[in-house]
């Protein structure tokens, strides 16, 4: 059975202006309901690469599909319908007098009804338990709710794809639990995910593939599991497995015979006994 | 277009002009700007924004000082259009031409002439200043000068927080594309001026926090450790253009000016030409823009 592919990428190239080539030579296919994983030390090229996804950025050379849609024909207002882009500071993004007018701007550019609207600003208050909050001012929100506030107003636009850039930094760690859970979520409602992270406890928990950019290039693709797995690669890009997989392969731990990447499954594993060979 | 940058900031470099004291540069802008409003010869203003073009040229200034052009070149065009048929000129104004409800005058392209290349050329020479003096630089002159401390200060961060602010505006104007915002238009400044503002407001807090903290506004003599150092090179150059500006003074006061607007008339197809240039300037100028904010 061949998999949907909702994002394609064929040699793709991107230099800045100033000069940098951010990447070069990229080949990528995403299939539809794919939770991708993008890791790489800071400047390896990822936010660049995900930019191209919602037509943020155009190749200088090569091509990018989203849903079939050559991003250089086409504007961003018409691919931001089809993948929604979170970026990384919710303040670059609100400016609405309160929550609820915040969350509404996405669906009314794009065209919805003022009922599809109410029905999304809805939906998306109660996927990020919103709702006490829809009449505050978004900047009287602590960080982590203007953060959450950013992540809604692009739910509310009900794209298929998800791009969420650094969703973790500058959460605390049971903010950080409710990205996760908020992935867990959309992967449910059959959407695809693409995170770029350095929280790799979030990656290996959910993510169903993982790609390492190194120095512009695409250098590893596969399962969490493989990717961190994998030493040679990961020293290459300086990257450190979740510490609970580490632990685990000290230790020879083992969940259905392989490495647990979480802790639920690790606590799983050590509650079965089950051990390496 | 990602890196959208519409006011020049400091580019660094090692020209001739970039070396020069600030001082000596302070001197010239002020200088060329008395000049420059004195003299009523277009030809000669013009001469002098061909030397200012080349001295950009010659200090690799030349793409910042384009991009900050277009903000100037909207104004320009509509000087020149209100300008020719409405002069700034004592009546009687001799028409050359009628273009439906406007009547072209002589003196209105005259003084469009000289208006637009007053604002060009000291515009110019004030960027080419702008471009080519270290920011740090220019606080430690403006102490040198006797500005008080605080209003130094205001200025230089001023002018260093511009290129911040723009480019925090290009995140913020992706940001809400991704939102599918309309990219231009009246409904697209709200939702990309908010953030800017609040940044900003969140950044200078932040900043005065650092800076108290950091012992700003004690009292004593302050130190700087940029030492900036008035050359010989500098001294000889004041002393010219002091000497230069008394010359050309003396020349402007008993020429009056150079004023030829009695003995310049322009030719009737000259004047529509450049009536209907402004025209299309101003709005060409805007499809740029909107275009360029779009992509
Ligand atoms: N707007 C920009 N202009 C010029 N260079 C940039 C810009 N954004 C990123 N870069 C450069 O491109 C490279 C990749 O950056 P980025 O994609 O942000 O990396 P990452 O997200 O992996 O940290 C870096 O060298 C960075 O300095
Ligand atoms: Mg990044």
């Amino acid at each position: 059975m061949s998999k949907n592919i909702i994002i394609k990428c064929e040699d793709l190239h991107h230099t800045y202006p100033s000069g940098v080539s951010a990447l070069q030579g990229v080949d990528l296919a995403i299939a539809e309901r794919e939770i991708v994983g993008v890791i790489g030390q800071n400047g390896s090229g990822k936010t660049t690469l995900v930019k191209h996804f919602n037509g943020l950025l155009k190749p200088t050379s090569g091509q990018v599909f989203v849903k079939g849609i050559n991003t250089r024909e086409a504007e961003i207002k018409e691919i931001s319908r089809h993948a929604g882009y979170v970026f990384q500071n919710p303040n670059h993004q609100l400016f609405a007098g309160s929550v609820r007018k915040e969350l509404e701007f996405g669906p009314a550019n794009i065209g919805m009804s003022a009922e599809e609207i109410e029905e999304r600003v809805r939906l998306a208050a109660d996927f990020f338990g919103l709702e006490e909050f829809l009449d505050e001012n978004p900047y009287r929100l602590s960080f982590p709710l203007r953060k959450t506030v950013g992540i809604a107003s692009i739910y509310a636009m009900d794209p298929e794809i998800f791009i969420l850039d650094e969703p973790t930094t500058g959460l605390d760690y049971t903010r950080a639990r409710m990205v996760a859970a908020l992935i867990k979520k959309l992967q449910d409602e059959g959407r695809t995910v693409l995170i770029v992270s350095h929280d790799m406890m979030l990656i290996a928990e959910c993510c169903t593939r993982v790609i390492v950019l190194w120095n512009s290039r695409l250098i590893g693709d596969g399962t969490p599991r493989e990717i961190f797995g994998n030493r040679e690669l990961l020293e290459k890009t300086n990257l450190a497995p979740p510490q609970i997989f580490r632990m685990a392969e000290e230790i020879g731990l083992q969940h259905n015979g392989k490495t647990p990447l979480s802790v639920d499954e690790a606590v799983e594993a050590v509650e079965r006994g089950e051990r390496a060979g | 277009m990602n890196n959208m940058q519409l006011i020049a900031n400091y580019v660094p470099g090692k020209s001739f002009f970039h070396r020069l004291h600030p001082s000596t540069k302070i001197i010239w802008v002020l200088g060329a700007l008395l000049t420059v409003f004195f003299i009523k010869d277009p030809l000669i203003i013009f001469a002098f924004l061909v030397v200012v073009l080349v001295l950009i040229k010659a200090s690799n200034t030349f793409a910042t000082y384009r991009a900050s052009l277009m903000l100037l070149l909207p104004i320009i065009f509509g000087l020149i259009f209100f300008q020719i048929v409405a002069p700034a000129f004592p009546k009687p104004w001799t028409p050359l031409a009628r273009l439906g409800p406007f009547v072209l005058y002589n003196e209105g392209v005259y003084s469009a002439l000289v208006l637009s290349l007053r604002i060009i050329s000291v515009a110019s020479f004030a960027l080419l200043f702008i471009m080519t003096t270290y920011p740090g630089d220019l606080f430690t002159t403006m102490r040198m000068w006797g500005v008080p401390y605080e209003i130094s200060f205001m200025v230089t961060t001023t002018i260093q927080l511009i290129p911040i602010l723009q480019k925090e505006m290009n995140i913020i104007l992706s940001a809400q594309r991704s939102r599918a915002m309309q990219a231009s238009g009246f409904s697209a400044l709200l939702p990309s001026i908010i953030p800017v503002f609040a940044g900003a407001i969140e950044r200078v807090r932040q900043m005065s926090m650092t800076l108290e903290s950091r012992a700003f506004g004690s009292s004593g003599k302050k130190t700087s450790i940029r030492q900036l150092k008035m050359g010989t090179l500098d001294y000889t150059l004041i002393i010219l253009t002091i000497i230069a500006l008394i010359g050309i003074f003396y020349l402007l006061w008993i020429n009056q000016g150079f004023d030829r607007s009695q003995q310049m008339i322009f030719p009737a197809p000259a004047a529509i030409i450049l009536f209907l240039g402004s025209i299309i300037g101003f709005f060409g100028i805007l499809v740029l823009f909107a275009r360029r904010i779009k992509n």
